[in-house]
């Protein structure tokens, strides 16, 4: 009987493909979006559907497929810099809390309880107010705040792991620290930090969303499905079907990620005996 | 046993039936918690202070007109002088010297007489908290009980129309001392009304005074005004067509189409709001004339207007005054025409034939933000390159006139109905509205002959020839007249009435049936 891992389940494959036509067509933007996303049109604003807009004009006459084309370059790259951001801070911080848990990890873990202790977004956007408006630093921002959250989990991981056999034996035999770490403990005590990252990517375009809507993501006029859904929401008396693409959108993308998240924790929690799965299980932040 | 579940059936139900009458009782409108009759109201704008001397937003001013009485009134529908605190005013000393004449037995809503000892030194506070100021004042002299003198530098025509704006609402001296920093929190005027509750960002109540003597104003035709700030479009609409409110203004420009076919009478009128691009003259290519003029001419002011106000206008501002002001002039709204050609050759011209970059900043409004989005793509197609970052007040102003951050900003401003102070801001070298405080050939002067002109004709000649200096040298870029949206229900009488020049409410206007 074999024992391989379970196949990805048809949801799962869907949300894939899904996902990965939104990023391809984010890429491929700039060359086959149908119109120039911030081409205005005064006279022709507030469009329905048509041959022309497949998705009709917003508030300033502009394609509103165009727009979310290039927008998902910001939504796809802005989730890239703030997960790059909490794992690039928070594996180090959890793996150095975790290792020497006694007197720095104390400190560490101290210290990420007291950020966490702030509600996440209302940190988010103190921290882009003080870094400045725009993309990068709003999305830098939800990384820091991520980060805490982020080192909890590894230092988890680590803590578990440090004390297998294999860690013991490799340490006996004078495997320096560092590659101790990096070769021995991190491979398994970052599993369920993967799967965590899966499910704050989800949460990142949400956050993401909710910060262009509210003004502080990348600045008008460029395109952004936040700042797009604001200005339909805007529009919501004379226009009320303008919020439906990037709300939609944003929602799809959401529930995809989370779907492939899901199936991601199946898939590697199958491969972990019953106890080590109940110590990886994950927590939503 | 089982007969308990009924009992708490029945003490629930009791409880129910008790919450029920007390809500509908809140939301009845016409007998609030301390009785007598209610106007429920609500404005889009969040009002921060209650000082007309304290730092302005221009969402207080209807809540100021209230609750002071005015030295001089200026009629919120027409803009002409009427008695207030003063019955009569006139001038002499060729325009340098003004005396009112002001009624006797006042008194403030803190039990201080108001005389003309407290409104000199209540105007000297004001002037000394630096946010107004009254151009050449040499002093103030008070004679007995009923008379104020002042004393100017050089011929001030406008300083009666100037008294009937913000300066001219006279606090209680006594409380603005008491109360320091906090008085904006705590006014205390002469005016109908007083100031009962204010939740910042959320909530104003006010409260018919019950000593108000005539000083102008109407006495107030109800016991209470509440008034809620809701700025999302979608929820303005439901507090009108739903009953919780009876009257609104500042209203988002989507609330006229969107109240058709309701109970709900909306009006919308061309105030004297405008917005506007305020230009850094001390600084990089706006420091030359030309190219602010083929910023002029790039500009379609029509279609910026039609796409920014929900379609409600579609006038463009080549002059600080709407069409049918006493000060519009007609002849001069062809001066800027929409015209990419000559903006291209005046660009050629300056020495950017090839276009150029300019740094912008807008105030961080919907209205500000979006006329930047549409002017930066209008300017992009004579070859103008601009983004407009969205900047808080604070930040964006510092930017822009102390560090000198920003070439241009989209902002807005209030044109009246004080002719003087918006020609000062506009033309004068030392306003605060002039980035480097750079001088306008011709801006002094033609402030100085509006000031010494004697009688409505000359005022006019001279308010025209201030128009002129303004578009030849345009210190700033003038767009369009922001119309103002207002709406009230059935149960409301004096809407029209109420509804000022500025775009304001005039609350005292406002009944019940």
């Amino acid at each position: 009987m074999s024992r391989g891992r379970p196949a990805l389940p048809p949801g799962a494959w869907i949300s894939v493909v899904v996902l990965a036509s939104l990023l391809l067509m984010a890429l491929l933007a700039p060359w086959i979006a149908p119109h120039d996303p911030l081409a205005q049109d005064l006279a022709n604003k507030l469009q329905g559907p048509s041959a022309d807009h497949l998705l009709g004009t917003d508030r300033f006459g502009r394609d509103v497929l165009s727009r979310l084309m290039w927008g998902g370059r910001n939504a796809f790259g802005g989730v890239a810099i703030c997960i790059a951001v909490a794992v690039l801070l928070g594996v180090p911080w959890g793996t150095i809390a975790g290792f020497w848990p006694r007197y720095v990890g104390t400190v560490l873990m101290r210290i990420s309880d007291v950020m966490i202790a702030f509600p996440l977004l209302v940190l988010a956007i103190a921290i882009t107010g003080s870094l400045g408006v725009g993309l990068v630093t709003s999305m830098v921002a939800v990384g820091l705040v991520l980060a805490p959250n982020t080192a909890q989990l590894t230092r988890a991981g680590v803590l578990a792991t440090r004390e297998q056999d294999f860690v013991a034996s490799a340490r006996l035999s004078g495997v320096w620290t560092p590659i101790l770490l990096v070769r021995h403990v991190l491979p398994t005590a970052l599993r369920p930090v993967v799967i965590q990252m899966t499910i704050y990517t989800g949460l990142t375009f949400v956050i993401q969303g909710a910060l262009a809507f509210l003004g502080l993501g990348p600045q008008r006029p460029t395109p952004s499905w936040g700042s797009d859904l604001n200005d339909a929401y805007s529009q919501i008396l004379s226009a009320p079907l303008l919020i439906l693409p990037p709300g939609l959108l944003l929602g799809v993308v959401v529930l995809c990620v989370y779907r492939i998240g899901d199936a991601l924790r199946d898939r590697m929690s199958s491969n972990l005996s019953p106890d080590n799965r109940k110590e990886n299980d994950v927590v939503v932040a | 046993m089982q007969q308990r579940p009924h009992r708490h059936g029945f003490r629930a139900a009791a409880l129910t039936a008790a919450l029920v009458s007390a809500l509908a009782a809140c939301g009845s409108g016409s007998d609030g918690a301390g009785g007598g009759t209610t106007l429920r109201t609500l404005q889009g704008l969040k009002p921060s202070q209650f000082d007309p001397c304290g730092p302005a937003n221009g969402s207080e001013t209807a809540y100021l007109a209230a609750i002071y009485a005015p030295l001089i009134r200026t009629d919120p529908g027409t803009g002409k002088l009427s008695p207030g605190i003063a019955t009569e005013w006139k001038f002499s000393d060729g325009q340098k010297t003004l005396t009112l004449k002001l009624r006797t037995g006042l008194k403030f809503q803190d039990d201080t007489p108001l005389d003309a000892a407290a409104v000199k030194k209540s105007i000297e506070q004001c002037l000394a908290l630096q946010n107004q100021q009254i151009p050449g004042l040499k002093s103030i002299e008070v004679q007995g009980a009923d008379t104020l003198v002042f004393q100017l530098a050089a011929p001030s025509g406008g300083l009666p129309d100037m008294l009937g704006s913000r300066i001219g609402m006279i606090a209680s001296p006594t409380a603005r001392e008491k109360e320091g920093d906090k008085y904006g929190a705590k006014p205390a005027g002469a005016g109908p009304f007083r100031l009962a509750g204010f939740v910042p960002g959320a909530s104003v109540t006010l409260e018919k005074w019950a000593g108000y003597q005539q000083a102008g104003l109407p006495a107030a035709k109800v016991d209470r005004i509440t008034s809620q700030m809701i700025s999302d479009p979608s929820a303005q609409v439901a507090a009108l067509t739903g009953g919780q409110v009876d009257f609104a203004w500042r209203l988002d420009y989507s609330a006229p189409k969107a109240l058709q076919g309701t109970d709900v009478r909306a009006q919308h009128n061309l105030g004297v709001s405008m917005s506007n691009l305020s230009i850094d003259r001390s600084q990089g290519p706006l420091r030359d004339k030309r190219v602010r003029q083929a910023i002029s001419y790039a500009i379609d002011r029509s279609a910026l207007a039609k796409a920014n106000t929900s379609g409600l206008s579609d006038v463009g501002a080549q002059q600080p005054f709407p069409p049918g002001n006493a000060f519009h002039f007609n002849e001069l709204d062809g001066a800027y025409p929409y015209d990419p050609a000559k903006a291209k050759q005046l660009l050629a011209e300056a020495g950017h034939p090839n276009g150029l970059t300019l740094r912008g900043v807008a105030l961080n409004s919907p209205s500000f933000i979006n006329n930047g989005v549409v002017i930066s793509d209008q300017l992009a197609k004579v070859g103008i390159k601009v983004r407009f970052e969205a900047k808080d007040i604070g930040d964006a102003t510092k930017g822009f006139y102390a560090e000198h951050k920003y070439d241009i900003m989209s902002s807005g401003m209030n044109s009246g109905p004080d002719w003087l102070s918006i020609h000062r801001r506009l033309l004068s070298t030392k306003s605060s509205g002039n980035a480097g405080n750079v001088p306008i050939p011709g801006g002094e002067e033609a402030i100085a002959r509006a000031n010494a002109a004697q009688g409505d004709q000359e005022l006019q000649a001279a308010l025209k020839n201030a128009h002129q200096v303004l578009q030849e040298e345009l210190p700033a870029i003038l767009l369009y007249y922001s119309p103002t949206v207002t709406a009230w229900t059935g149960r409301v009488t004096g809407g029209t009435a109420s509804i000022a020049l500025n775009g304001e409410a005039d609350l005292t206007a406002l009944g019940l049936k």
